[in-house]
């Protein structure tokens, strides 16, 4: 990461940049969701406004990870730390998946349908 | 002690040990939050009521998502400033990140308070009613109760002082007298404790309950006793050859100790070796009035007039008639029939001759002609408004959301009444046109800074007042708490955590802020590193707002 002073006054011009995408990118969030002519997919919120809105914000969390954090120059070992976090925090949320895949329990979990 | 590679890197790893401990709880934080947000994936989808969306104001959640940017700008701003040597710079941006901080904060804190004040009740078939209680008339159950059975043991003084102050100068009396037992050898003496006719009070309570913890005390060791009596006498192979070589555990002789232990009970108890313990204590109150929060029990049947009890969490009973216990609402703000909509079409019913028929749409049937009036007129302009939507999202071949269908918000009522205003018709429903519907979601919908700066009383002036839905109506009622449902118990769980973080991050840098200047003169580099290891987490603090906003307050 930076540690001389030239390097780390060369870096203001990209934090600026970075916090003017991260301002950028919340607006345009909040347009996709309150602006009627911006409404992707069906008529109000479904699943296509639902992957529109993570997909920004992964973009703007991964800014502010390689960018704020520094993880675009790091060393390996906080590479490694991170890396496991996230293979971890991935198969927590993948657990939910069991629930969808269990043919034994699925359609009690599901609200139930007309007629039953 | 000093401690090791707190500035400098360390050969094996390229870091300082504050770099890698920092990353570590890092990696901890990500798994927690990733949890969490797999919980709110799994509620919502297999959530079995209508998902809230969009149920909390969108603007107050944008400025809190850039105050969040702004201040993980200048925290790395203040970092730097410290690796130039440049004091001023960081005292600068540092204390404007803690200023955002503390912003950010006071916007969570009105929009809880928002929240916790804000009410909700389903009627029994599933449609809801949004609003503030009036507060003279607070949620509570109402009896005019004839008796009160306290179990003395677990009776609480919040719950016993109230009844107290409610009785007033006529303080409920003793049905029956309270008796104890003394024993002394094979002699024993009954004395009445309290004869009836005895006033209720605290000390009565406290005095009966030391007595019956002696007589159960006691009487727990005397059957405790006779067990064992039993079993030796069982164990007696002289008296019982018949059980001999049979283990404990065997059932003829559980039967046998069974039998002789309930022998030597009965003979105990012909011989008054047994203490009176009675654990209740009855009341007469004479047809008195109690208001009793609704939090502190439950009604047995809330029908004005009919028979009820109301059984506190302490194990009180008020036993008597109903007095009118209805839940009065100052105004009321939403309307929400998705959940009916929902049960109705599990069941194959018509869901719309249901909403016609709901509690919440009649309440003028109750005898209350304003409000409940007003929630009618509100409900048949927005049939039509819906009517206009959903011609116009046909052309474009999409259909109205069940939201845009069944739900009625603060900002339709205040449009619906401007509408009204400005055509002159009789009615809300008359008001809404081909030629201004749009208006509705338009021109006529309150600015997003009312979510900022609070609803006005000109905006208030259009609800629905006065509302008094009868408490036998009500299935469920609460505040815009966790108890409320799924979604609340989520939102105040990850925001409630994001929150503490916020807070944890800014005491922490802000002790560098105000105490850092001693180290800046010794080892600028050690303070550098330490401010860097807080950014690390304040930016991570930011990273777990970017997905809270949207998932929250957008979708």
């Amino acid at each position: 990461m930076a540690d001389s002073p030239e390097e780390i006054k060369s870096h203001f011009k990209q934090y600026g940049i970075v916090g003017a995408i991260l301002f950028g990118g919340t607006v345009l969030t909040v347009a996709v969701a309150t602006v009627p002519a911006l409404d992707i997919g069906g008529h109000g919120f479904d699943k296509d406004d639902a992957i529109l809105g993570m997909c920004i914000a992964t973009v703007k969390a991964s800014l502010v990870a390689i960018i704020f954090m520094h993880l675009n120059h790091e060393k390996k070992a906080i590479y490694w730390i991170f890396l496991g976090a996230l293979v971890f925090a991935g198969i927590l949320i993948g657990l939910f998946a069991l629930a969808m895949y269990d043919p034994i329990t699925f359609d009690a979990l599901l609200p139930a349908k007309p007629g039953q | 002690m000093e401690i090791p590679y707190i500035v400098n890197a360390r050969k094996d790893t390229g870091l300082n040990n504050s770099k890698i401990a920092i990353w570590l709880f890092l990696a901890s934080e990500v798994m927690l939050f990733g949890g969490l947000f797999s919980s709110y994936i799994f509620l919502r989808v297999f959530a079995d009521y209508p998902w809230p969306e969009r149920a909390l104001p969108v603007l107050p959640g944008l400025i809190n998502t850039f105050i969040l940017i702004a201040s993980s700008v200048t925290v790395v701003f203040a970092w730097a400033g410290l690796k130039l040597r440049k004091w001023g710079m960081f005292v600068g941006n540092m204390s404007f990140t803690i200023l955002c901080a503390a912003i950010f904060m006071v916007f969570k804190a009105r929009e809880y308070n928002g929240k916790l004040h804000h009410h909700a009740s389903q009627t029994e078939d599933y449609g809801w009613v949004e609003g503030h209680l009036d507060e003279k008339h607070p949620n509570q159950y109402t009896i005019e109760a004839d008796k009160i059975n306290f179990t003395i043991e677990s009776t609480t003084p919040n719950y016993l002082n109230e009844i107290l102050a409610q009785a007033g100068k006529e303080l409920p009396t003793l049905a029956d007298p309270y008796k104890v037992r003394s024993i002394k050898g094979a002699e024993f003496t009954e004395t009445v404790l309290y004869a009836a006719g005895t006033e209720l009070s605290p000390e009565v309570i406290a005095a009966a309950n030391v007595e019956f913890i002696k007589a159960r005390t006691h009487n727990q060791e005397l059957r405790t006793q006779l067990l064992k009596d039993a079993w030796k006498d069982i164990r007696d192979s002289s008296q019982h050859p018949e059980l001999v070589g049979s283990k404990d555990y065997d059932s003829n002789v559980k039967a046998a100790v069974a039998k002789a232990h309930n022998a030597l009970i009965d003979k105990a108890e012909s011989n008054n070796e047994f203490l009176i313990a009675n654990g209740n204590m009855v009341f007469n109150t004479n047809g008195a009035e109690f208001k009793l929060n609704t939090g502190w029990g439950r009604m047995t049947n809330s029908t004005k007039g009919e028979s009820s009890n109301v059984s506190l969490l302490d194990g009180t009973v008020l036993s008597g008639t109903a007095g009118d216990s209805s839940l009065v609402y100052h105004y009321v703000d939403g309307l929400d029939f998705r959940h009916l909509v929902m049960k109705a079409e599990a069941k194959g019913l018509d869901a719309d001759a249901l909403i016609e028929k709901s509690p919440i749409l009649n309440i003028h049937d109750h005898g209350d002609h304003h409000g409940g009036a007003k929630i009618r007129e509100i409900w048949e302009a927005h049939k039509v408004w819906r009517g206009f939507l959903a011609k116009q999202l046909l052309t474009k071949e999409r259909v109205p959301t069940e939201v845009d269908l069944y739900r009625v918000t603060w900002h339709q009522m205040v449009a619906y009444d401007k509408l009204k205003k400005e055509t002159n018709a009789a009615t809300l429903a008359e008001a809404v046109t081909a030629e201004n519907w749009m208006k509705v979601k338009d021109d006529h919908q309150p600015s997003m800074i009312y979510d900022v700066t609070g609803i006005t009383d000109e905006h208030k002036e259009t609800f629905p007042h006065h509302v008094s839905l009868p408490r036998d109506e009500v299935r469920f009622d609460s505040v815009f708490s966790p108890k409320m449902n799924n979604y609340y118990a989520i939102y105040f769980t990850i925001t409630g955590l994001h929150g503490l973080h916020v807070i944890g991050g800014a005491l922490v840098l802000g002790y560098y802020l105000f105490f850092g200047r001693k180290m800046y003169l010794s080892n600028p580099e050690w303070l550098a590193n330490r401010v860097e290891v807080g950014g690390l987490f304040w930016h991570f603090v930011d990273l777990v707002w970017i997905f809270v906003f949207p998932i929250f307050y957008l979708m």
